[in-house]
């Protein structure tokens, strides 16, 4: 069977479920947005430091809500067994670890695209003729994120207190994730060198290849029951 | 009760043996640093590196036995892999912790700071935090297979970070320096004989001592599951009984 074709499925399966529960977008994006206002408040209404702060804030509330998508990412699975049938599909379960992934970065993608306006509305931020550059930081973060929140979830399937746990398991390994896409983020919106902004995109071009490959390899493991 | 089968390496000596030498090689190693001369520029500050160095060696290799065994015990499904690896994920904590904090004590006196956002720092304690919360989910899952499972597979993937830790100092401009001794560039700021040769013997030492900590820990690993094991046949047992 065709590889692609399985991964589209499967993505095509939990986009549908969201279509008409919206179980995942509205509680993670209300989510994201409540973020970005508490710390604009905690930030106080100074415009220069509100406007320092921006980039930090966009990559907090992405992280935050990335982990609130986490948790559910495997929630109708885990339900009446869904799981089970899921794996029972005759096709490699590399496969479906991506198209799970796919499912969670569509979704990220379109919370990334309503909070970044909000912040950049909200901190005052100059954006200039660099915007096609913040947009591909923004799809190689969501991307970075997905990849190991997908897989940890997979992962925590089933267990007590999984809520409480995903957070230990997700937040050091996508540091890494928060570090380059702010720093690049920072050098976006102060019109820094295109050079340097090139090298923090590469450490997330890398580490998203890494993280991928080695997650999908494993993943097979981590769902077998 | 599982049946274990009798090679060289189950010797009920070996153990202590590797206990014993591991001490004789840290108390040579304390003699060599504590009457090695004063390096020139860094005066007794130097003394300090027999510790932390091979701490983080530790910690890199515990950390590296924990994805292999984690692996191993993926692909051939034996207890006594998971026990290696979650005893190889403990000890590299402990030692991680001895790293970082041996790295403040020298970072203040030379660098004027105890912690700074440098690559080697921040990804030393993120190796940190991924291994604490293995041990973390270990605690949390009661199944023994399960447990065994969803461990290998995290010690897998943190593994990852290993490399890039280590590779850290050379990718971004860290303040923490390049590393003090390199065969392959034929590079080394241990000037003085004393503390190289303290140097080396304690990499020596710390390795032993990690065989060492790994068979103890391992042992006592064996003991608590086969207790388990012997709890719910009694329970079972007694099941029976009632019925």
């Amino acid at each position: 069977m065709n590889p692609w074709r399985v991964i589209l499925t499967i993505a095509a399966k939990d986009w549908r479920i969201e279509g008409r529960a919206r179980d995942v977008l509205t509680a993670t994006i209300f989510f994201a947005g409540l973020v970005v206002m508490i710390l604009a408040f905690a930030f106080g209404p100074e415009s220069t430091r509100l406007r320092q702060a921006a980039p930090g804030v966009l990559w907090v509330a992405i992280a935050f809500a990335s982990i609130l998508a986490a948790s559910r990412a495997f929630a109708s699975e885990a339900e009446d067994g869904a799981l089970e049938a899921l794996l029972l599909y005759p096709v490699p379960h590399e496969l479906i670890y991506l198209g799970k992934l796919l499912s969670n970065i569509g979704l990220m993608l379109i919370l990334a695209l309503l909070v970044v306006p909000l912040t950049v509305l909200l901190y005052d931020v100059k954006v200039g003729e660099k915007l096609l550059l913040l947009l591909l930081t923004v799809f190689l973060g969501v991307i970075g994120f997905s990849i190991i929140s997908t897989f940890q979830s997979s992962l925590t399937v089933n267990l007590r207190a999984r809520e409480s746990l995903l957070p230990v398991l997700i937040f050091p390994l996508v540091v890494p994730v928060v570090i380059g896409a702010v720093k690049a983020t920072t050098l976006i919106v102060t019109n820094g060198s295109g050079g340097e902004i090139w090298g923090w995109l590469r450490l997330l071009i890398g580490f998203n290849v890494v993280y991928v490959t080695v997650c999908t390899l494993i993943f097979p493991f981590a769902v077998e029951s | 009760m599982q049946s274990k089968p009798k090679s060289f390496f189950d010797a009920s000596w070996i153990t202590p043996a590797l206990g014993f030498s591991s001490l004789l090689i840290v108390v040579l190693t304390f003699v060599f640093t504590f009457t090695a001369q004063p390096d020139v520029q860094q005066g007794f500050l130097t003394r300090i590196l027999p510790l932390h160095v091979p701490a983080s060696w530790l910690a890199y290799l515990s950390f590296g036995m924990t994805a292999v065994y984690g692996l191993a015990y993926l692909i051939t499904r034996r207890n006594h892999f998971d026990r290696l690896s979650a005893s190889s994920a403990e000890i590299g904590v402990v030692f991680i912790v001895l790293s970082l904090f041996t790295g403040a004590l020298w970072g203040r006196p030379t660098w004027g700071t105890y912690w700074q956002w440098d690559a080697r720092m921040t990804t030393t304690l993120l190796m940190f935090m991924v291994y604490v919360g293995m041990l973390m989910v270990r605690g949390i899952i009661d199944d023994p297979a399960r447990r065994a499972r969803v461990s290998a597979v995290i010690g897998v993937v943190a593994s990852v970070g290993v490399p890039i830790n280590y590779m850290s100092v050379y990718w971004w401009n860290t303040l923490h320096q390049t590393p003090s001794l390199s065969v392959a560039a034929k590079h080394s700021s241990l000037a003085n004989p004393g503390i190289l040769i303290a140097f080396l013997l304690s990499l020596l030492g710390f390795t032993v001592l990690y065989i060492y900590l790994l068979r103890l820990r391992g042992q006592i690993a064996l003991r608590v599951s086969d207790l388990e094991s012997e709890e719910i046949e009694m329970q079972l047992g007694s099941m029976k009984v009632a019925q």
